[in-house]
């Protein structure tokens, strides 16, 4: 699939969902819209063919670039080497197809990045008679430069160790195939580093030593995948570099910067030059015979869809703009010199449970919270650390940013740890919690949590972002972005369908259980039951040994469980079956659901998909074998041998087998869903009815706070249920919980040093 | 920004690690005789107190402690990388995460953890104390307000004491007690002992040590 040339490229950047800032002071914004007032040299790419892509900028003399292919190497089958740098609809393709062999199509599948090597296409300053011409209006830049780029590479990796080079001022002299010719870095330029995974970019300045002084982006935000599987895909990269020697890279403006005092020493001889330095051929010998060395050659193969270059360095505040102060930050807290007073130091502890770490005591909101403390008012000094809507009050950003997304990322994996990325299930804890929605759309709503793209520049397509990869939570996580500030609501949650970048309604949502993260814990692989245990230890707080219940009706229990396991009909009576009356009632719900990990073209992509809308042997649905008619998952009805009298599930059906008389009391069932129903919505709605949901939230939520002993019990103290009958009194507010919790007296006098 | 000092600070950072952790190791258990993990190490939480009282008290988690040592240490913005003191935090918190702890366990302030633990509140101090550098006059300064950063350590230990001070009282949230303040002025003589009294860079470094020291002690590390 490649790019819709009849579509220009900013809208086809703003419907890919790249963000879009506002207007930076003659920069591009990142939809490119916008103009490139003041850059000494830009490149549209808007030709549509030809050899020359034309300096606009006006600034004389027009630096033009003339593609060249001197000193390109045959392909090992002989095939001559076409003229792989072309212009089409504001791009251009550079080494888009190395191999050569496959006429025509500039995006058709390459053969990799050593055929890349060979393919030493690349493009020049020249004049009209196709002469190189140095690029004396750069290599003058010595004070200051920033060159910003819109590129899609088509390698994780692009086969040099020390980089590849995608524009910039090349001192080597080039096509020599002198092999003793003495190579020198450039004025200044971008490269591609790191392998795949790692991919970044770097900025490479030379020195007057003729050393080459680098700086370094943050490793994995520069999108490096084939074109093909990659559609519209576009990342932004500035780098710039003031008269101080600071030097920053940016990769859609999440920026890493470095500065080391230097004295340029730039050569006016410099050429510049796109998708590959001046490295001359070499030759060396291979099993006795003389070859070409194309192992020092620096080819980067992509596209690039807008190219300007500043004879000047942009401040960190003229590019990111006001978006920067979505970033979290914390108060500057001048010590005073005045004694701590008691009262100071229990509203500290107050601030410090609810923020998640040690907060100095002149702190100002340290200050306001005691003078509530003084008053008697032990709510409302909570309200001041996590914000209230009816009282106006924005609270502590650490609030949401730690205690309540580090809350949630312990229930988001299977090995409850809160050394996770943030991911969607996390940011739709902080979302609810921070909107004072009901805590039950956890487990029943068709919504989900996403950045606002104009206040945080992180990835955002829906498609390759959010449901084939948590790159937009990651992003969010490593930019230290204000999640309190940036997260909006969405409704409507997706399953991708096509590798075209189709995507289609989810038809049975259910909050945070049909997030990607709580799928790609408990959907992989396995039989589907995980996802009942863990929705219960998560959202019930009752570990799957504790809900056991050997006396309830076994009729649902699958036919892959063994009634004589080692020839003991009564290990099953007594052991087995308690489990699994339980776990296999209620796994129907998820009949339809699996979390898929499919390598396709050498990139792994892992998805949620339901048999209910992904299609049969595609990309992203299921292959074949995988889901049966019934559009059951075909891993939740396997084994069917081992005991064939057992049930089958043919639909999405469910049982509460948690109805005997301990589990009554213990899960207090309410609501329509008491007794069962169809799919994950009204299983979560089971859950979330229940009056041991509230419990558990009351339970996780005063731990949390509170910090007693965390045990993985399920004991519910007379605090937690006294919290839990105000959490559904607030109508299930998550904030309100944590202001309660944190008020209570039994609370406060447990709380930390 | 000192762009020369910067490029010492590469060459001096093993001598601060080391210096710092000397110091972080005098400072941890100072007031904390009661310190001490629960007896099971099973829970999340540890206890810390005097004989007389258990108290449950957290131990940071690595984002906690990044987050508190910005916080303490007057670094405005975490997010703010744009600058070579902040990318230097963030990339030394990306290199230490893997050794800072996961669980909010006093079990896991292990010997490496503390290394990483130091490493972090030495890139902070950095940035810290730079800030104060940099300050339009003495009194804008948050920390150092006494320190002369131009006359090296000829002006004695006792100029660093009350930056030290006014450190602790934000990372402990307590004023320091007598001998604490004692343990800062031994070091910082000592510090002086054999090095360039008149080279700028040392009070630098030594304003830095002294912050990293605190940053990294227990009080800081723990709520």
């Amino acid at each position: 699939m490649g790019l819709n040339k009849n579509v220009s490229t900013s809208a086809i950047l703003a419907a890919m969902g790249m963000m879009v800032t506002s207007p930076a002071q003659a920069l591009r914004n990142q939809d490119m819209s916008g103009n490139d007032s003041g850059a000494a040299a830009v490149y549209l790419f808007d030709e549509n063919g030809g050899d020359t892509a034309f300096d606009t900028s006006g600034v004389a003399p027009a630096l033009n670039l003339k593609v060249k292919t001197d000193g390109n190497l045959p392909t090992q089958d002989g095939t001559p080497i076409l003229k792989n740098a072309q212009m089409m609809g504001n791009i251009i393709y550079v080494n888009p197809k190395p191999n050569g062999a496959e006429t025509g199509d500039p995006m058709m599948a390459d053969k990799g990045y050593e055929s890349a090597q060979r393919h030493r296409t690349f493009l020049i300053s020249a004049d009209s008679s196709g002469t190189p011409v140095t690029a004396d209006k750069l290599n003058s830049c010595s004070n200051g430069f920033t060159i910003q780029a819109f590129v899609r590479p088509y390698f994780p990796f692009q086969g040099n160790d020390s980089g590849n080079l995608i524009v910039g001022l090349s001192n080597s002299m080039a096509n020599s195939n002198n092999p003793s010719a003495a190579t020198s870095p450039v004025n200044f330029g971008l490269y591609q580093t790191g392998m795949a995974g790692a991919e970044a970019v770097q900025l490479q300045v030379r020195n007057a030593a003729g050393a080459v002084v680098s700086q370094t982006s943050v490793a994995g935000g520069f999108s490096s995948v084939r074109a093909a599987d990659n559609p519209g895909r576009f990342t932004e990269l500035i780098a710039t570099m003031d008269a101080q020697g600071l030097m920053t890279v940016y990769v859609n403006r999440s920026a890493r910067s470095s500065i080391t005092p230097f004295n340029r020493g730039f050569l006016n001889s410099a050429h510049l030059v796109i998708g590959n330095d001046l490295i001359p051929l070499q030759n060396k010998l291979d099993n006795g015979q003389t070859v070409i060395d194309v192992s020092k050659q620096r080819n980067w193969s992509g596209e690039i869809a807008h190219l300007a270059i500043y004879c000047r360095s942009f401040t960190r505040a003229e590019i990111l703009g006001a978006v920067a102060l979505n970033k979290a930050s914390s108060a500057v807290v001048k010590p005073a010199k005045t004694a701590v007073a008691d009262t100071r130091i229990q509203a500290r502890k107050m601030v410090e449970r609810l923020t998640g770490g040690p907060i100095p005591v002149d702190h100002p909101m340290v200050v306001d919270v005691e003078a509530k403390l003084i008053a008697g008012d032990r709510v409302a000094a909570a309200k001041i650390v996590t914000g209230d809507a009816a009282a106006g009050l924005a609270g502590h950003p650490d609030f949401l940013n730690v205690v309540v997304k580090q809350l949630a990322a312990k229930m988001s994996n299977r090995e409850e740890t809160i050394r996770v990325p943030l991911n969607d299930m996390s940011a739709y804890f902080i979302g609810i919690t921070r909107d004072e929605r009901s805590a039950k759309e956890l487990l029943t709503e068709d919504a989900y949590y996403m950045a606002d793209t104009t206040k945080a520049n992180v990835r955002s397509d829906m498609f390759n972002d959010l449901l084939l990869s948590n790159n937009h939570y990651e992003d969010l996580d490593n930019g230290h972005w204000d999640l309190g500030k940036v997260l909006v609501r969405k409704t409507g949650q997706q399953i991708a369908t096509t590798m075209q970048g189709a995507y289609t309604p989810n038809p049975d949502p259910a909050g945070v259980l049909t997030s990607r993260a709580f799928m790609s814990a408990h959907a992989i692989a396995g039989t589907n039951r995980r996802l009942v245990e863990y929705a219960f230890r998560e959202f019930m707080c009752v570990p799957m040994s504790e809900m056991a219940d050997t006396s309830a009706s076994p009729a649902r229990i699958g036919r892959d469980i063994d009634r004589l396991p080692g020839g003991d009909a009564m290990k099953f009576e007594t052991s087995c079956k308690g489990c699994h009356t339980v776990m296999d009632g209620f796994r129907g719900a998820f009949s339809h659901y699996d979390f898929a990990s499919t390598a396709i073209n050498n990139v792994t992509y892992n998805f949620v998909r339901n048999a209910q809308v992904s299609a049969k042997n595609t990309a992203f649905g299921f292959p074949n074998g995988t889901v049966d008619s019934n559009g059951v998952v075909r891993k939740m009805t396997h084994n069917e041998a081992t005991f064939p009298n057992g049930f089958l599930i043919t639909d999405d059906s469910f049982v509460n087998n948690a109805v005997g008389l301990a589990n009554k009391s213990l899960f207090g069932w309410r609501g329509a869903q008491a007794r069962g129903g169809f799919g994950v919505n009204q299983f979560g709605r089971m859950i979330a009815d229940s009056t041991r949901f509230s419990q558990c939230m009351a339970k996780r939520v005063y731990e949390t706070v509170c910090q007693t002993a965390q045990k993985s019990d399920s004991k519910v103290t007379p605090v937690v249920e006294s919290l839990a009958l105000k959490f559904e009194a607030s109508g299930y507010k998550l904030r309100s919980l944590f202001q309660e919790a944190a008020a209570n007296p039994a609370c406060a006098s447990g709380q930390g040093r | 920004m000192n762009q020369k000092n910067y490029a010492f600070r590469k060459k001096v950072k093993g001598v601060l690690m080391a210096g710092s952790l000397l110091i972080t190791s005098a400072l941890i258990g100072v007031n904390c005789s009661g310190f001490k993990a629960t007896a099971d190490g099973s829970g999340d939480f540890g206890s810390l107190g005097g004989a007389d009282k258990e108290m449950q008290v957290g131990f940071l988690s690595s984002e906690q402690m990044l987050k508190s040592m910005i916080s303490v240490a007057g670094v405005e913005s975490l997010g703010d990388v744009a600058t070579p003191d902040d990318s230097a935090i963030d990339m030394t918190y990306q290199q230490r995460a893997g050794s800072l702890p996961s669980v909010q366990n006093l079990t896991a302030a292990t010997g490496p953890t503390l290394i990483a633990v130091t490493n972090l509140a030495s890139t902070v101090c950095n940035k810290s104390v730079n800030n104060d550098i940099a300050a339009g006059s003495p009194t804008d300064r948050l920390f150092f307000q006494e320190v002369n950063f131009n006359a090296g350590l000829n002006q004695g230990a006792a100029a660093f004491v009350p930056g030290f001070e006014r450190i602790a009282r934000n990372a402990w949230r307590r004023d320091p007690t007598a001998d604490e303040i004692g343990y800062i002025q031994g070091f910082a003589s000592e510090f002086a002992d054999g090095a360039n009294l008149t080279d700028k860079e040392q009070a630098r470094l030594l304003a830095v040590s002294i912050c990293t020291s605190v940053l990294s002690s227990m009080d800081a590390l723990t709520y």
